[in-house]
């Protein structure tokens, strides 16, 4: 498939033959995919296409009932979440998940990975050294929350958030946690347009960084901006893919939001 | 009438002795129920199983039974954490990734049948007599009620101390958040790298250590120790302290701890001072309905204790 003059570098994320099922729905039907290093990958498809029960196979949440999972060539479908954030893959979820008895700034600090706070015997005999990382992720996480507008809320409970800004803690959270590998679902739902237009460049800045990113997003308008390849799915299959312009013209990806798959 | 001030100050003392050994166990059941979410149905069990450890150890060698390497009692403190926190251990891994229902059952079988254990296995634990000749630290001074009861206190709040400082820089930390975070939504936490299991099992094997301590300080105050001081109502009796006091706060746990330890004395003493002897042993379970009802109405005033969760977790913002 991959000829020699593909400029590309390989994919971080690879995925072969996924299926996901619920009971006696296949909501995810034996999806391939890659998503390499800079990359910026839209994952469209219309409501119950499966992005999401892909997403949560990916990721971790849930096992998926056949198929490969490679990160950086190892296999990991296997793994549970926690062990696929540590391989530096990580994931937003469509109804964000915030700690509602954490503040706003504690909900990202809790992200940061290898903190010696999190260890009994450290917690116990070297508070001095605790203190020194708290100050600095907390620093961290404010920049973090400056980056993505939720700035003069640090302090507030996490629980009484809206789902836009909700939203955004999730992806701050997930930005601490400094993953190689990003999954979003919907990123941009229920954020106030301009401040999707800031998520969106940073999606970008991410990818320039080296990073990958895979999202999933309803607004076309937006996909077409941000990606450099789009996915679109339709009952748990890819329908097409390819760069946003074709995909976003392709009588598939119409079909599918008519509710035909092609 | 002479007030018998020395007397006085005795009775407060081992007052002070029994509260700092409960606050000690709650602040155990405050780790694993109020930080984790952990509910523990054994607590007796984990108690008495710290107690036991600690006895046997440092026992004198005696005919009759297996108790006496005679260790000092330090040693026994040790040993006895370390068991019931090894039990600990087990039963939660037993209750498959220490969720709720599974882990309510698991450690209320695990008291269960550690209560038969002790009442069967007499040549291990001295059965229904139990324990006696258990050492005390400060005996000498047996024969100075005032003298031993200041002594005792001092020695078993300087460690109930201690934990509550310890615990505060654990709970009170990146390890407390974290944990939080597992209590409150297990999924959020793992797409973080958080291992639920593994937070879990740190805070009920820590929990249960200090409850066996707890037990430990137990049979080095009292000298001897029976299946009956570890009833299934002492279990209930440090869930009504914790959940009175406030879960999620350790000042609410000692605040809980202290005060049903006193609402307990006092209930004693006003069945000793207005009830025929005859009548009290029928009388005493009463003790359960009135600390139950006080529960019940802490309850209706303030439904999360009487100290609630505070939102900031980090001391160190
Ligand atoms: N927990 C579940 N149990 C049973 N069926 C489920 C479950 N989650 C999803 N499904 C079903 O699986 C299919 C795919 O759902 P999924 O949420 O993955 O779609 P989606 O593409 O993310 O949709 P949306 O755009 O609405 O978020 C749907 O038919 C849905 O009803
Ligand atoms: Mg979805």
């Amino acid at each position: 498939m991959k000829d020699d003059h593909d400029p590309r570098p390989p994919p971080v994320l690879e995925a072969r033959g996924l299926v996901v099922r619920y009971g006696g729905v296949c909501a995810v039907d034996g999806v391939s995919l890659a998503v390499a290093a800079g990359e910026v990958v839209g994952l469209v498809g219309p409501n119950g296409a499966g992005k999401s029960s892909l997403f949560d196979a990916l990721a971790g949440d849930r096992r998926p009932d056949s198929g490969e999972i490679r990160l950086g060539g190892t296999r990991i479908e296997h793994e549970g979440a926690e062990a696929r954030l540590g391989r530096g893959m990580g994931r937003t979820f469509q109804v964000p998940r915030p700690i509602g008895s954490l503040s706003v700034l504690e909900n990202v600090m809790l992200a940061a990975p290898g903190q010696a706070g999190e260890g009994v015997l450290a917690s116990l005999c070297a508070p001095a050294r605790v203190r020194a990382a708290e100050r600095r992720l907390a620093a961290r996480a404010a920049e973090l929350l400056d980056d993505v507008g939720l700035d003069g809320h640090a302090d507030a409970n996490a629980a009484h958030l809206s789902v836009g800004q909700r939203k955004l803690l999730d992806l701050a959270r997930l930005l601490m946690a400094e993953p190689r590998v990003l999954l979003l679902d919907e990123p941009m739902a229920g954020v106030h347009p301009a401040t999707a237009e800031r998520l969106g460049e940073r999606l970008t800045a991410l990818a320039a960084d080296g990073r990958a990113v895979l999202f999933v997003e309803h607004q076309l308008g937006l996909v077409a901006a941000r990606c450099t390849r789009v996915i679109a799915m339709a009952a748990g299959r890819i329908a097409c893919e390819g760069p946003p312009a074709e995909v976003l013209a392709d009588p598939r990806l119409a079909a599918a939001y008519l509710g035909r798959t092609a | 009438m002479t007030i018998d001030l020395a007397g006085l100050l005795a009775y407060a003392a081992s007052f002070g002795v029994l509260a700092a050994i409960n606050v000690v166990i709650c602040l155990s059941l405050e780790l694993q129920w109020g930080r984790a979410g952990l509910f523990n149905a054994g607590v007796a069990g984990f108690v008495a199983v710290g107690a036991y450890a600690s006895a046997l150890l440092t026992a004198e060698p005696a005919a009759g039974h297996l108790a006496g390497p005679g260790l000092p009692v330090i040693a026994g403190l040790a040993a006895g954490s370390v068991t019931a926190g090894a039990l600990s251990v087990a039963v939660g891994s037993l209750a498959r990734r220490l969720r709720g229902d599974y882990l309510a059952i698991a450690t209320f079988g695990a008291a269960v049948v550690l209560e038969l254990l002790l009442r069967n296995l007499t040549p291990l634990t001295g059965g229904p007599l139990g324990l006696a000749f258990i050492p005390r630290p400060f005996a000498g001074l047996a024969d100075r009620p005032l003298a031993f009861a200041l002594a005792s206190f001092a020695w078993v709040g300087f460690i109930a101390l201690v934990l509550y400082v310890g615990i505060g820089r654990l709970v009170d930390g990146p390890w407390g958040r974290t944990l939080r975070a597992v209590r409150d939504d297990e999924r959020a936490a793992a797409s973080l790298g958080k291992s639920p299991v593994r937070f879990r099992l740190e805070a009920f094997a820590l929990g249960g250590a200090l409850m066996g301590l707890g037990g430990a300080l137990k049979a080095h105050t009292l000298g001897f120790i029976a299946p009956e001081h570890f009833p299934p109502t002492l279990t209930f009796q440090v869930w009504a302290m914790l959940v009175l006091g406030g879960a999620g706060r350790r000042q609410g746990a000692v605040l809980g701890a202290v005060l049903v330890t006193a609402l307990w004395s006092a209930t004693d003493l006003l069945l000793a001072f207005f009830v025929p002897a005859g009548a009290q042993a029928q009388l005493a379970p009463l003790r359960i309905v009135v600390v139950g009802a006080l529960l019940a109405l802490g309850l209706l005033w303030r439904p999360r204790g009487l100290l609630a969760e505070r939102l900031r977790v980090s001391r160190y913002l």
